[in-house]
């Protein structure tokens, strides 16, 4: 008995000797199939089927490899391989593929300009079944250089209503970088009412992008002007900032009503510093005052900072 | 029925006062039994000078720690307020700082402290606790009436407050306090606290995060205002054609140089950071949640039985600040760099207040006295670039607490992008932090890795909460 079970620990011993050495080879032969060499090194191909067919605790690194790959390649190496795997079955290819044709349309302008030629492929991946998946197409929209094409705008907005919330506001970030027509711009106007305050401080960013398109000035001065007095402070913040962009604001109404924002003691700091940009900005753009109607409606001290109004309080407060 | 004489009326009122002062004195001790014991700090136990001498150690009376300042009694200038002894600073006064600030050795709540205004003027004050709770309000010059306030903080779990005044560009100050009231959390409530931040002062951003220097001025429109403060900042402009102030106007360029005929010049975006270490009470941040659960099923009184004390869920993100490449012309993003200008590619450019509606904190209670609480979400940044859907700061943690063991046990599970910074604390002891490495941040080893995936995995980290 005895010679029989040292032999059987001997066995053993040498099994888990083969096992730690074969589970070492296997993470060498991983290694060198993409997840530890550079990128640019390895084929994008390889590199993107890695992160499906590597050991599961294996498949972030894969994925890493994969992006860092296609942050440094050009984007016809990266279209090549992502824009055939947005048809592959497995939702985590089509994934990676289209965050990989946003990460190289990041790295580089000429990159975010070649992508708008597959346009048409990310549209397509706007109505996967997987959630993630069309969250990446529409990203992948929106690194298109210098904005997605204008004929991608209306299935892009039909996303804002997607259930999932994650898609939803990734489309309204997209839109932020495009002009919207007008029967979208109605959709989201509807948005103004929602109960949800960030809901409102998107919408109120992309009217004002569609306003300005427009030339509707004196709608979008409207809109942001209700903005300021919404309950939530984001929608303040943005409803101030997206003021003071306006190029041509009903000077002394927007300067009266900005400036009430900036010296109300119980507003948030940030809304008041937002707004006390605003209307630099705004006096900034200003025609000279002797081009102007009448006399300027507010007093300010000549300096490079920050306006400064006569107040008790003090200049306007700005946390840094 | 024969209406009652004048001195059965009497009578009658006295007996209903009696009545009614017997039950309140039998109803009070039950309705307060649950409320932990209130401390008092007044100082009487000291005696300090009539007038600012120079700044004391820092000063420990009970679970309080006051510093930046020094013990005064008698003051002049309260003599309308508080006679006795108060803490106060003044900018005469060698040493002082320009806040007051109070650190507890154990979490606290129901804080409140007399605040006194000695300077002429009608001031705004600040008092901001390390929850995220920040509020403002004046005080009238020391001699009138409405000289002295009362503040009373809301939050829970507050280890840190910090007093001052709201404007801080003044060269004078001068406040005291008294009367600190609060109460110890018993260990009964764990004031759970996230946040992400940036320790550098500053991250440049993606290679397609950038403004264009020089546009054109609309037609019609010219700049007006001062020159800029330093001729040194926009040297570099001046060797463009077309550009630069000498020759024109410094935000819109002469109307020479456009975005079209090759003139203009794309400058990289830098993000401002927190610029801070890993601390449980810093007042900076680029994302935090915040939630003050209650592991004992018994104590969560508030109806819901959820774990989560009532109204203490915070998410909270602050304002993401972008500045044209001239602004690190010095090396450092600071407050010279705040032209309070937007969109002009100059020094401050472009601010961006994040939303957020895609952070979630949930609750679940896994028994009589144990919690999961998932601290999850996503921090997007339209500054990073236009794919900033993918460039977010994401995290997912699931943090297990068990009161039922002496001390409470902790488990923490979940994964997070590898940047920026990020830290959890429970009532201010560090659970887990997470270091990005070494400035300066490039965006090809840093700023990647805000695309997905979760580059770092968080597994069975445990430990014992004091």
């Amino acid at each position: 008995m005895i010679p029989v079970a040292m032999a059987g620990r001997a066995m053993l011993r040498r099994a888990i000797v083969a096992s730690v050495f074969g589970i070492a080879l296997a993470g060498a032969a991983a290694a060198q199939s993409g997840t530890g060499l550079p990128g640019g090194q390895q084929r994008l191909d390889v590199l993107l089927d890695n992160i499906s067919t590597v050991p599961h605790r294996n498949w972030p690194k894969a994925a890493e490899a994969f992006i860092q790959a296609a942050s440094e390649a050009e984007m016809a190496d990266v279209v090549a391989v992502a824009i055939p795997a947005l048809g592959d079955p497995r939702e985590e290819q089509r994934y990676y593929a289209l965050v990989g044709l946003g990460a190289a349309a990041m790295a580089s302008v000429a990159n975010g300009e070649a992508l708008a030629a597959e346009a048409a492929a990310l549209v397509d991946s706007l109505s996967d079944d997987d959630p993630w998946v069309r969250e990446a197409a529409v990203a992948a929209l929106a690194a298109i250089q210098p904005g997605p094409p204008e004929w991608t705008v209306a299935d892009i907005a039909a996303l804002v209503d997607d259930p999932v919330r994650r898609v939803a506001v990734a489309a309204m970030r997209t839109l932020e970088r495009v002009a919207v027509g007008d029967d979208d711009a109605a959709g989201i106007h509807a948005m103004l009412d929602a109960g949800d305050g960030a809901e409102r401080s998107r919408a109120i960013k992309v009217l004002s992008r569609h306003y300005r398109t427009q030339g509707n000035y004196r709608e979008a001065e409207w809109t942001m002007i209700d903005g300021l007095d919404d309950p939530d402070r984001g929608v303040r913040w943005q409803a101030a900032t997206a003021l003071g962009d306006l190029d041509d604001a009903n000077w002394s109404f927007a300067l009266w009503r900005l400036d009430a924002v900036r010296r109300n003691p119980k507003e948030d700091t940030a809304v008041r510093r937002a707004a006390s940009t605003a209307m630099n900005n705004i006096l900034d753009r200003r025609p000279a005052r002797s081009a102007l109607a009448g006399p300027a409606s507010v007093r300010t001290k000549a300096g490079p900072g920050p306006v400064r109004l006569r107040s008790r309080s003090g200049p306007v407060r700005i946390r840094d | 029925m024969r209406p009652l004489d004048a001195t059965q009326k009497i009578g009658l009122r006295r007996a209903v006062i009696l009545i009614a002062g017997t039950l309140v004195a039998l109803l009070l001790p039950v309705a307060t039994a649950h409320a932990a014991e209130p401390e008092l700090v007044n100082f009487e136990e000291f005696r300090g000078p009539r007038t600012f001498t120079g700044a004391q150690p820092p000063l420990t009376v009970g679970s309080a720690t006051f510093s930046g300042g020094q013990l005064l009694t008698g003051v002049f200038r309260l003599r309308r307020v508080n006679r006795s002894t108060v803490y106060g600073v003044w900018h005469g006064c060698a040493g002082c700082s320009r806040t007051i600030t109070i650190d507890f050795a154990e979490p606290v709540s129901d804080v409140s402290f007399m605040l006194m205004n000695g300077r002429m003027g009608k001031l705004w004050f600040e008092v901001s606790d390390d929850t995220g709770h920040t509020s403002e309000f004046v005080l009238n010059p020391y001699f009138l009436g409405g000289s002295a306030a009362t503040v009373t903080l809301p939050s829970s779990g507050i280890r840190r407050i910090v007093i001052g005044e709201a404007v801080r560009d003044s060269p004078f100050w001068q406040f005291y306090v008294d009367n600190l009231r609060y109460s110890i959390d018993e260990g009964r409530e764990y004031l759970v606290s996230f946040s992400a931040f940036i320790p550098h002062d500053n991250v440049p951003g993606g290679p397609t995060a950038s403004c264009l220097a020089g546009k054109p001025a609309p037609p019609g429109l010219a700049r007006r205002g001062p020159p800029p403060r330093s001729n040194a900042r926009w040297l570099r402009d001046s060797a463009l054609p077309g550009q630069g102030w000498a020759r024109g106007n410094p935000v819109f360029g002469t109307g020479t140089g456009s975005a079209d005929d090759g003139t203009s010049r794309k400058r990289v975006l830098y993000f401002g950071g927190d610029n801070r270490a890993f601390d449980p009470a810093a007042p900076t941040y680029r994302v935090r949640q915040l939630v003050t659960v209650i592991p004992d099923e018994t104590e969560d009184a508030d109806g819901v039985n959820d774990g989560i004390k009532a109204g203490s869920l915070r998410n909270l993100a602050e304002e993401v600040r972008a500045y044209a490449e001239d602004a690190m012309d010095d090396g450092v993003l600071d407050v010279a760099d705040e032209d309070g200008r937007s969109n002009d590619c100059r020094l401050f450019h472009k601010a961006h207040l994040a939303e957020t509606d895609l952070m979630t904190v949930d609750v679940a209670r896994t028994g009589p006295k144990s919690l999961e609480i998932r601290l999850q979400g996503t921090l997007h940044n339209p500054l990073v670039g236009p794919a900033e859907v993918l460039g977010a700061i994401d995290w997912d943690f699931t943090l297990a607490l068990d009161a039922s063991v002496e001390p409470a046990q902790w488990t923490l599970n979940g994964a997070h992008d590898g940047f920026p910074a990020y830290e959890i604390y429970v009532n201010g002891q560090a659970v887990y932090q997470h270091d990005p490495g070494p400035p300066p941040y490039e965006f090809s080893r840093h700023m990647r890795k805000l695309l997905p995936p979760l580059d770092v995995a968080v597994t069975n980290e445990s430990g014992g909460l004091q």
